[in-house]
């Protein structure tokens, strides 16, 4: 298969003389495990993150033809998919009244069933990681797991270099304290 | 890797080889597509013909017409003939009243004008019971 572009296929999804459905397609199929993978990290049960993955993906097919092209695609996905998952957190808390703790609470006691190959300290780790306000967790994942560089977290997440280096700082120390058992 | 050199200081951190851990469905991936189109299509706007907007329109329409109906000033026109009693006996209308009718008629039209010479005669010769049998 020819591998386009990002910008090969957003151009193609523009152009109404060609299958733009094609195109979303090829879109979806590039960037599908990725984004599943970064939901999945912030909400642990696989039917919110399927959920919140094909929301993402509709509010892409929706406004890709406004996309102004001033980032990557995958940053603006990226960004919708964080939203995304942001939203459905603080819904969570909202309907049910819940402190952050709780929610915590929640999603870790779904960590056995979500990672059932997981050792002791991998669990320990996502134990962690889930103790870390959700902006934080968002930070620490996107530069762990995904290896983002802080420029495109800057525009994925409309915060300063500086500041996502301190708290992806803030947040290892934390993890690092946690897994020691100092906390 | 990038992150490696940022991790150096966390000991613990850094020894925890970096692997997506979370268990997904067989073939989740390969449905995805189709799923998610499924989802988009229904989400689509449908082009229907509506009758709610029709509805409300009759409804509005009715609602003025009973409205002006109830309201319009009833209009004798100047000219308009009076009715003559032969008119009325030719017209057959007169047929179509019952005894009890004409009584009640007669009754209230003494008890409103009882100075006339026809009332004054009826009444000096006639009881009501006779009048009515004889209409």
């Amino acid at each position: 298969m020819t591998e386009y572009s990002d910008q090969e296929l957003l151009e193609w999804f523009l152009d109404p003389e060609r299958n733009r459905d094609y195109a979303f397609n090829l879109i979806v199929t590039r960037y599908r495990q990725r984004l599943y993978q970064h939901i999945r990290r912030m909400v642990i049960e696989h039917e919110d993150a399927d959920d919140l993955l094909q929301n993402t993906f509709i509010k892409v097919f929706k406004h890709l033809g406004e996309f102004r092209q001033d980032s990557q695609l995958f940053t603006w996905l990226y960004r919708i998919a964080t939203n995304e998952c942001l939203s459905f957190l603080r819904e969570k808390r909202r309907r049910f009244f819940l402190p952050f703790a709780d929610v915590e609470k929640e999603l870790t006691g779904k960590l056995d069933r979500s990672m059932p190959d997981a050792n002791q300290i991998e669990r320990k780790l996502q134990e962690a990681i889930l103790k870390l306000p959700e902006k934080q967790r968002v930070v620490f994942n996107l530069r762990y797991y995904d290896e983002m560089p802080y420029e495109e977290m800057s525009l994925v997440l409309g915060t300063s270099v500086g500041a996502l280096k301190a708290s992806y700082h803030h947040a290892a120390k934390k993890i690092e304290r946690y897994l020691t058992g100092n906390i | 890797m990038q992150n490696d050199k940022e991790l150096f200081e966390y000991s613990q951190l850094s020894r925890i080889a970096r692997r997506e851990l979370f268990e997904v469905p067989e073939g989740y991936y390969e449905q995805f597509n189709s799923r998610l189109r499924d989802r988009i299509n229904a989400a689509a706007p449908q082009p229907k013909f509506s009758l709610r907007p029709a509805l409300a329109l009759t409804a509005v329409l009715s609602v003025v017409a009973a409205i002006f109906f109830l309201i319009r000033p009833v209009v004798v026109p100047e000219n308009a003939p009076e009715a003559e009693y032969a008119d009325l006996i030719e017209s057959g209308y007169f047929y179509q009243l019952d005894e009890e009718h004409i009584s009640e008629a007669y009754v209230d039209m003494f008890h409103e004008s009882p100075s006339t010479d026809l009332d004054t005669y009826l009444l000096q010769q006639l009881d009501e019971e006779t009048l009515t049998s004889n209409l």
